[in-house]
């Protein structure tokens, strides 16, 4: 569902110097290592075409994709239902599940701005999860999680690879062994 | 000027008596005064959502500098407002806006980045004043005292043609903001939340909704002087009371509460409420100004850092 063929990651120059290739599919979870400023964003930004390779094509066969990292906006006046409802159709019993699996008991009309970071982060993971991704590009997705909450993510993302393509990058090496059916390293 | 009492049922039966005819520009200025309320608070809410800033307004895109520029030209040159007072100011006013909309536009580049939009926003209006300025040393008394009033906000020059041509431009905003509502509802998640979801190009359309805001708040500029003060307050004390940023709710009751603030600053400015007739400006900076500060006092500090 996702074919990457012969692309050259990077912005004005390429990021490395020889072209990266594959296919892959449903069930499988890539774990993407490596040192900081290598590329592994990059590379997952060329693959959810938010950013064109500067050379080669990806193919990817559906517009359901989940991609969280840290760059999403808390604005001055967004609540927490806003930024779990802006662009998506989300029902009450998905809302109220997910908040149970992550164990965040919040008040959806609270300020998003007035979370922890930990909370924010689970709130950014639960977004995407409520668009029912077929692809799933999580970029550090561990960061400002406790070790309770990292273990619940990893059993979550078992679970989900069912039905979905999940790639994530991360420098927690206990976490990806746990989730990981395959490695890119950088 | 002052208070007179008026037969309404009179005024409605003859129209041409004086009874009717005092009927008549007071039903225009409520008018004017509902429409300008709703625009300004409409156009605020848009030009917030899209430079994400609570505080961003007309001032900040250098509209509001453009348009009084192009007022400042109209009176302060001698010899240009001879005729057709009404229709030559709008006219040079939304000139005025539509210029320093397109110079931002072309400086700022293709791509918009909002940071360097403000910057340019804020070094135009430098230059409007910087011209003013000298315009003003120039001009005579007369020039001087219309220009100096129309900075001041008031809706006496509100007539039949400022209504139809504000209609007109409202019904246009209003369309185009609700069309958009929930392109700017994931527009406020950020640039990759909104390429995952509508894959369309963002450059296109936040030039679209600049150039509308900007006709927009230049018309209204036109007729009634700078007041765009409303569009701050309004959009700011709804989204902290209804606890949401949602566009589609946000809409109407911006519409309805700033019509409301005009239409009241305007009944208090022309001397319905004590007797005095004041500028509307001074009369909307006294309402609003512990109201925004007492909200986003209040908003900030509830924020973590």
């Amino acid at each position: 569902m996702l074919e990457a063929s012969s692309i050259h990651i990077g912005y004005q120059k390429p990021l490395l110097s020889e072209t990266i290739s594959g296919s892959w599919n449903k069930g499988e979870v890539i774990v993407l290592l490596g040192d900081n400023g290598v590329g592994k964003s990059t590379f997952l930004k060329t693959l959810a075409k938010l950013q064109k390779p500067i050379s080669g094509s990806v193919e990817l066969t559906t517009d359901k994709i989940g991609w969280v990292d840290a760059s999403i906006s808390k604005g001055v006046y967004l609540s927490v239902f806003d930024f779990i409802s802006f662009g998506i159709s989300s029902t009450k019993e998905d809302i109220d599940y997910w908040f149970k699996r992550f164990e965040i008991n919040i008040e959806t009309s609270r300020f998003v701005d007035e979370l922890s970071d930990g909370q924010f982060r689970k709130l950014c993971i639960i977004r995407q999860l409520l668009k029912r991704p077929e692809v799933l590009f999580l970029d550090e997705p561990t960061v400002y999680l406790d070790v309770k909450s990292k273990k619940q993510l990893a059993l979550i993302i078992q679970e989900l690879k069912e039905s979905c393509l999940i790639f994530c990058t991360t420098h927690d090496l206990l976490f990806a062994e746990e989730i990981k059916t395959s490695t890119i390293k950088f | 000027m002052g208070t007179v009492t008026i037969d309404i049922t009179k005024g409605f039966k003859e129209f041409n008596s004086v009874d009717g005819n005092i009927l008549e520009s007071r039903l225009i200025r409520a008018s004017v005064s509902v429409l300008v309320g709703a625009s300004c608070g409409l156009a605020g809410l848009g030009i917030q959502t899209l430079f994400k800033n609570p505080l961003a307004g007309p001032t900040t895109l250098g509209v509001n500098s453009g348009a009084s520029l192009g007022v400042g030209i109209f009176y302060l040159i001698p010899g240009v407002s001879m005729q057709m007072e009404w229709l030559g100011l709008s006219f040079f006013a939304v000139l005025g806006a539509l210029a320093f909309l397109f110079l931002l536009i072309v400086v700022a580049g293709k791509s918009l980045n909002l940071t360097f939009v403000l910057i340019v926003g804020l070094l135009l209006s430098y230059a409007s004043y910087a011209i003013l300025e000298v315009l003003l040393q120039l001009s005579d008394s007369v020039g001087i005292k219309s220009y100096v009033f129309w900075g001041m906000g008031s809706f006496t020059r509100a007539n039949v043609h400022s209504l139809i041509a504000l209609l007109l431009v409202s019904v246009m905003g209003i369309v185009v903001m609700k069309k958009y509502a929930t392109w700017l509802n994931i527009y406020s998640l950020g640039d990759t939340e909104l390429k995952l979801l509508t894959r369309k190009s963002i450059t296109f359309n936040k030039q679209l909704l600049l150039i509308v805001f900007g006709i927009w708040i230049g018309l209204i500029t036109s007729i009634v002087g700078p007041i765009a003060f409303v569009g701050v307050v309004v959009p700011n004390v709804l989204k902290m009371v209804i606890k949401s940023s949602n566009l589609n709710t946000l809409l109407p009751l911006t519409a309805l509460l700033g019509a409301m603030m005009v239409l009241l600053a305007d009944l208090i400015a022309r001397g319905a409420i004590g007797g005095f007739v004041l500028p509307v400006n001074a009369v909307l900076s006294v309402l609003g100004v512990p109201i925004i500060i007492y909200f986003l006092v209040k908003r900030i500090s509830g924020a973590r850092s």
